[in-house]
């Protein structure tokens, strides 16, 4: 057995009778990169939600390092919490603040830093991601590609073990796309961080991936190292990775 | 059969709406005895909800007052009763009008406002990035507008009143020539300071069902763009009903 930091268990969850994930189990191996692929609207960001303690499962457990999300408390649930990043699938920038106070906000929540501490930590989280010097500006003036950079600034701002990435790169142009994947692949190196990425993107997820695992019908049926992926003889995974209208997935 | 059926689904939809509204209530009274105490926060709010409404409050307070002492004058004027069209202005006002109208103009321009922000913060992960940040969306959002509320409309409350009974001195001495002594004098005669300060326990109230009701729905809001017209709607009808309910409840138990 892999040493996995997040693994969850037998996950079920329905909204309004629509029963989305149907006994989902997977383990997320620690300080490596796991892309999940699969298609819209088939319980992918519903997936990361529970892992990060946002939704609460019917049935099933979340287990991080070993200790169940799912009956936590609030408070141990917020320590917890602080382990995690998580780059939301529109940046979910807070846009009554500059780019400066998004990226401030956890650090003055859960630090005692100073407050030039502080400027200069975000400046060098900006530099990172490649957007130094938008600190005053507001999150309305900024391209999509640009929130998604500076959602990824705040998310790293903490230095998290974990970092949940909600289509990273849905609706960028395609060098935007290739510059968001190297910074995942980037982050993950340098900082030695465990990241889960929800993608349809096939080639960006075979490019970053340690392992994939595709979501559907609720469930994983297929996981692996991308070449395993790529020469699995599933006939779901083959028609959904070449991106063809016809096969077993209905797709009208 | 049928018409069962539907008034039942109402009645439960309304017993649901309660039971949330409660609950959100009693979330934002724990915080409100936990740390972190988010001081700098509930001043931006005061300044939102008091500052900013002070001209539409200052604007209602002086028409109504004016109104009111027009519309009493012409039934006093019938018995030779003028004399005493001060007191009743002000005494409508501090009881009823000063608060009653201020929250219901404040429902409009922040419980509405107060819908949309958390709204718009809810259908655009605003709220989840709040939580995943491990911090929490009730304490860091709502229970700072519920505070700014409870201490502002009372405040308001006691401007609309101040500028109401002007707003009446103007037109009933200065319009229809109400000698000025007899218009303060009865003011000073009849009205008690119970009459002020109950009206300000009413605006306090009031201020906290605006801002529940306002928070709730955004809080809770689901559906796009669309979503957030729908919470801010219902926030301002949900609010003003509760208000205008409430105070009758209010009057009956304080006077």
């Amino acid at each position: 057995m892999a040493d996995n930091i997040i693994e969850l268990v037998d996950l079920h969850k329905s909204f309004r009778g629509q029963h989305v994930l149907r006994g989902l189990n997977l383990g997320i191996p620690r300080g490596q990169t796991t892309v999940i692929i699969g298609r819209s609207g088939g319980g992918k960001s519903v997936m990361l939600k529970h892992m990060i303690g946002l939704i609460k499962p019917d049935q099933g457990k979340v287990l991080l390092d070993g200790q169940d999300m799912t009956t936590m408390h609030d408070r141990k649930l917020n320590q917890v919490r602080r382990r995690f990043g998580m780059l939301f699938q529109n940046a979910a920038l807070f846009d009554s603040m500059n780019v400066l106070d998004n990226i401030a906000f956890p650090l003055r929540e859960h630090t005692r830093l100073s407050a030039e501490k502080i400027t200069q930590v975000v400046a060098e989280k900006l530099s990172l991601v490649g957007l130094p010097g938008v600190e005053d500006k507001m999150p309305d003036e900024l391209s999509g590609g640009m929130r998604k950079r500076v959602g990824l600034a705040r998310a790293i701002a903490l230095e998290p073990e974990i970092i949940l990435y909600d289509e990273p790169t849905t609706g960028l142009d395609p060098l935007m796309t290739d510059a968001i994947n190297r910074l995942i692949m980037n982050t993950q190196a340098k900082l030695g961080i465990t990241s889960v990425v929800i993608s349809h993107d096939i080639q960006g997820a075979m490019q970053i991936a340690h392992r994939i695992a595709m979501l559907y019908q609720g469930q994983i049926i297929a996981q692996g190292t991308p070449e395993e992926i790529k020469s699995s003889d599933d006939a779901v995974v083959q028609q959904f990775i070449h991106g063809r209208a016809e096969g077993p997935i209905e797709v009208i | 059969m049928r018409l069962f059926e539907f008034l039942g689904r109402i009645f439960l939809r309304m017993l649901d709406e309660a039971g949330e509204l409660l609950l959100l209530l009693l979330q934002a009274v724990l915080w409100l005895l936990r740390p972190p105490f988010r001081i700098r926060v509930v001043f931006k709010q005061m300044e939102f909800v008091g500052v900013k409404s002070l001209n539409v409050v200052i604007l209602t307070g002086a028409f109504t007052g004016g109104v009111f002492a027009l519309q009493s004058y012409h039934g006093f004027s019938l018995f030779g009763a003028e004399s005493l069209v001060g007191s009743t202005v002000a005494l409508a006002l501090t009881r009823e009008l000063g608060p009653v109208l201020t929250s219901l103009m404040v429902t409009g321009r922040a419980g509405s406002a107060m819908a949309a922000e958390l709204g718009t913060m809810r259908v655009t992960e605003q709220i989840d990035a709040l939580y995943v940040m491990a911090v929490n969306p009730v304490q860091y959002l709502v229970l700072p507008r519920m505070l700014a509320s409870v201490v502002m409309l009372p405040v308001l409350t006691i401007i609309a009143d101040f500028v109401g009974i002007v707003g009446g001195y103007l037109v009933g001495v200065h319009l229809l020539g109400i000698n000025s002594g007899i218009f303060i004098a009865k003011i000073i005669e009849y009205m008690e300071f119970s009459d002020i300060s109950m009206g300000l326990i009413k605006a306090s109230f009031f201020g906290l069902i605006l801002s529940l009701v306002g928070c709730y729905k955004g809080f809770y809001t689901t559906g796009g763009a669309e979503g957030v017209g729908r919470a801010t709607t219902e926030a301002v009808v949900l609010g003003s009903v509760l208000i205008l309910a409430s105070d009758y409840v209010l009057t009956a138990i304080m006077f």
